[in-house]
């Protein structure tokens, strides 16, 4: 079946089997940004923006992508390098496999709560899995990324 | 999951006939369907239909079939209506990226063990309104599903009704160990207990121990707390044993009472 999305802005059209998945169509076309780990939805490396609203795009059927917007970290290109630097100077950047769920994540988090608690950011980040750094120093990276973004 | 076609109806009756005619498998948020192995011809998605809603009706608050998880935890109808038990009880599944496309419809109709929706939804005495088919009480589907073609439009549950969940994980984000639901309905108390690992069922007979007090004591809670562990049947799994979960059952339903009744 023929599918179009817009992605970063781009209006793409695709021939896709009816049961693909997002994040398999979006990697196939080199969005390879776009990370595949636990593919059950669960680890948050696959996150793209739909529309604006954060999902998993391992557990996203790609025909319902059709006709709506994708936006991957590559469309938030300035501002994830932004937020990769603060993530560098805390120390939170070892493999980096994380890092591009985690900036869209954020990326939606700080439109929902441009000044988020400690709680907030622990909560609407429970899907980002990180396998290296313990979350300490992506939570120092993000507090000081929004304090910046919000001065 | 596979499927061979994708179906777009423009209408729940145009729905309800692939079902009917094609055996159709109906497509909720899809995210814990595309995990399963089954094979299908035709798959119906729902997305482009209007049923992603959470509003009251009267004294009903209705939650349409495509209302998503997230709708469901920042609700302000569903707050105004019964305080923060929903937003405990979809707060800690998976990840907000899930819970943006995880369904009530979908939800539901996968009967799944590992629900907390469910639970609450059962402790709440919900009833499923079904094309074509009428209501359903959701303590009737989870028991047994229909054999007849089925889809569920809206969940309906009465606004107002003290509240409270429980559950317990291995991490915040991980599915539950055992979780449990109550409520005070206007027929009384009743008492929910969900991924024992099977669906969730309801313990009436210990519910009774409560009578219709608003503020039982603190013995008949304790009480009806004991009596849940022993209504209800449990099974090892993975995440815990059947012991296991029979005591922390104990545990969470008194402390959901005490909750509610505070």
């Amino acid at each position: 079946m023929n599918i179009t999305i817009t992605i970063n802005g781009r209006e793409r059209s695709f021939d896709i089997r009816p049961a693909d998945m997002l994040a398999d169509v979006l990697r196939d076309a080199g969005f390879v940004e776009v990370k595949k780990g636990c593919d059950t939805g669960s680890c948050g490396v696959c996150t793209v923006l739909l529309d604006g609203t954060p999902i998993p795009s391992c557990s996203y059927f790609a025909a319902r992508a059709d006709g709506h917007e994708v936006t991957t970290v590559g469309g938030l290109a300035s501002e994830a390098a932004e937020l990769a630097e603060y993530l560098v100077a805390e120390g939170a950047d070892q493999c980096g496999f994380c890092a591009p769920g985690f900036a869209i994540t954020v990326h939606a988090m700080k439109k929902e709560f441009p000044s988020p608690t400690d709680e907030q950011i622990r909560h609407y980040l429970a899907g980002n899995l990180c396998r290296c750094s313990g979350y300490e120093g992506q939570m120092r990276a993000i507090k000081r990324y929004l304090e910046a973004s919000n001065a | 999951m596979e499927f061979s076609h994708l179906v777009r109806p423009r209408s729940v009756e145009e729905a309800y006939s692939y079902v009917v005619e094609r055996n159709a498998l109906l497509l909720g948020g899809g995210a814990w369907l595309r995990m399963s192995p089954r094979s299908v011809e035709t798959a119906v998605d729902l997305s482009s239909l209007d049923l992603r809603y959470i509003r009251q009706s009267g004294q009903l608050i209705e939650i349409g079939a495509m209302a998503t998880a997230r709708d469901v935890e920042t609700s302000a109808v569903l707050e105004h209506a019964f305080g923060d038990v929903f937003r405990h009880a979809a707060e800690n599944i998976v990840g907000v990226q899930m819970r943006n496309i995880v369904s009530m419809g979908g939800t539901i109709a996968g009967r799944f063990g590992f629900s907390d929706l469910n639970t609450l939804f059962l402790a709440l005495d919900a009833h499923l309104v079904l094309h074509s088919a009428g209501e359903l009480g959701i303590e009737s589907f989870l028991a047994k599903a229909p054999k007849f073609p089925l889809l569920i439009e809206k969940v309906l549950i009465d606004s107002g009704i003290r509240s409270a969940f429980k559950s317990v994980r291995n991490t915040a984000t991980d599915l539950p160990i055992l979780n449990a639901a109550v409520a005070l309905t206007p027929k009384g108390w009743r008492i929910a207990v969900g991924a024992r690992p099977g669906p969730a069922r309801s313990a009436p007979n210990a519910a009774h121990l409560l009578g219709s007090a608003e503020t039982p004591s603190d013995e008949h809670i304790v009480a009806a707390a004991r009596a849940t562990a022993e209504e209800l049947s449990f099974r090892s799994d993975i995440r815990g044993t059947a012991e296991y979960r029979r005591s922390v059952c104990a545990v969470l339903v008194r402390r959901a009472l005490t909750e509610a009744t505070s």
